[in-house]
């Protein structure tokens, strides 16, 4: 039983996260296109925009509700804790994925869509801008008293850090959104992608080399992590790692290659996600509860495992399915010729 | 133990309402309930709205049915050859 209380736990670290890591890089194109339909002032082709995502959006984000499942059944204590320090954040998320919603519903609908493309593209920025406040300030460290229940205040995630560590999401975002493009769209629109991804590509790097960077400066829980001994060779490499995928992802660019852009940048997440993970484990409510105080009993934690093992390859079996079926180029108009 | 949801309890003998209710200040609920009534009430007037207009619309006849023709062959509806009733004229009616 002695060892069952702690694997339980990091298993259950490990599903969530994996969870997150899928939420992240699915929903972080579609949220990056949204974001990116802002810049388009041709009605034709934000509808290609919202086309290339209209079949997949909703199935990328259940990987969020799951989570959100997830967090509740195996760490009640973080997710009490958490979604009530992050309130505002969250709030901010959900109404932007409402706007986000019935945008792609109503602007087929509407004669004047300027409302609708509003709606689309503000919530996107809005829900990318909320989980980027939620990152935020989960790194940094939320108050809590010593059985780990949130005793901080209304405004405590906002923050010079946690404002960084936002726009640099929104900028992941639409590095990701840009390459999927590159690689869903073709003609006048993949030349525009090109040079969005490349501009995304620099801004994101500027927002990383800023926070790895601050993060050990301001932050001594975070700097005791990052220095410990067998961890600091993996931190050592990660930046380095990065740096070498960035540069593949800018040469990919160069070439004008249409898939490549987009694996590039998931392996740049992926990267960055590993970072992340350590810098976390095995906290959950960093910088004091650990996913063994969090967790719920093991009994529990048992019987979702084996839910979850059925659950999981289903979910993955569709999500794949999905894309091979509406795999191909977007398509219409004179933009697709 | 069942839960029957009664106040004070949220489960019944175990944990009071008072007890398990989040950290978050009144205030912040409210701003985000009456955010909600708000935005659904919108909703669902743009809703009515877009509905409404679809159903006055309705649905495109000109379409040719998909997939018709190859469940079930084209029936030929040309006015067949006449062929006169030459029964005995009890048999008829």
């Amino acid at each position: 039983m002695e060892t069952l209380t702690y694997f339980l736990p990091q298993v259950w670290f490990g599903i969530l996260a994996l969870f997150l890591f899928l939420y992240v890089m699915l929903d972080g194109f579609d949220l990056g296109v949204g974001i990116l339909s802002l810049t388009s002032d041709d009605e034709e082709r934000r509808g290609l925009l919202m086309t290339s995502l209209s079949n997949i959006w909703d199935a990328n984000e259940t990987w969020l509700v799951l989570m959100g499942g997830g967090l509740f059944g195996a760490f009640p204590l973080a997710y009490s804790t958490i979604l009530s320090a992050l309130y505002i954040p969250i709030i901010a998320m959900v109404f932007g994925f409402i706007f986000r919603a019935v945008a792609f519903e109503f602007r087929e609908q509407a004669k004047r869509k300027f409302i609708w493309n509003v709606a689309f593209g503000a919530g996107s920025f809005l829900a990318a801008l909320g989980q980027g406040f939620a990152l935020g300030s989960v790194l940094e460290g939320i108050k809590v008293d010593e059985s780990g229940h949130f005793i901080g205040s209304t405004w405590d995630w906002l923050s010079w850090q946690s404002i960084l560590i936002a726009l640099t999401l929104i900028q992941g975002y639409v590095l990701i959104g840009s390459t999927y493009l590159i690689w869903k769209t073709e003609g006048e629109l993949q030349e525009t992608h090109y040079k969005t991804a490349r501009i995304a590509a620099f801004t994101t790097l500027i927002g990383a080399i800023f926070i790895t960077v601050s993060t050990p400066i301001f932050y001594e829980s975070a700097r005791t992590r990052l220095f410990q001994q067998p961890l600091v060779y993996i931190f050592g490499v990660i930046p380095v790692l990065g740096v070498l995928l960035i540069s593949r992802l800018l040469s990919s660019l160069d070439r004008k290659q249409e898939r490549a852009p987009f694996v590039w940048t998931i392996l740049l997440f992926v990267l960055t996600f590993i970072g992340l993970a350590l810098v976390v484990f095995p906290y959950i409510i960093p910088p004091n509860i650990t996913i063994y105080e969090a967790s719920a009993d093991p009994s529990s934690l048992v019987i979702m495992i084996i839910f979850i093992g059925f659950l999981i390859p289903v979910m993955l079996f569709y999500n794949l399915y999905q894309y091979v079926v509406f795999r191909g180029k977007v398509t219409g108009g004179h933009y697709g010729e | 133990m069942r839960c029957v949801g009664r106040q004070p309890w949220t489960l019944y003998n175990q944990i009071r309402t008072v007890d398990s209710a989040s950290n978050v200040p009144a205030s912040n609920v409210l701003v985000s309930l009456t955010g909600f009534a708000i935005v659904y009430a919108m909703l669902f007037v743009a809703t009515l709205y877009f509905g409404s207009r679809i159903i006055r619309k309705g649905p495109n006849l000109e379409l040719p049915i998909p997939g018709v023709e190859t469940i079930r062959p084209a029936i030929d509806t040309s006015p067949g050859e006449f062929v006169p009733d030459e029964r005995p004229l009890e048999a008829r009616q």
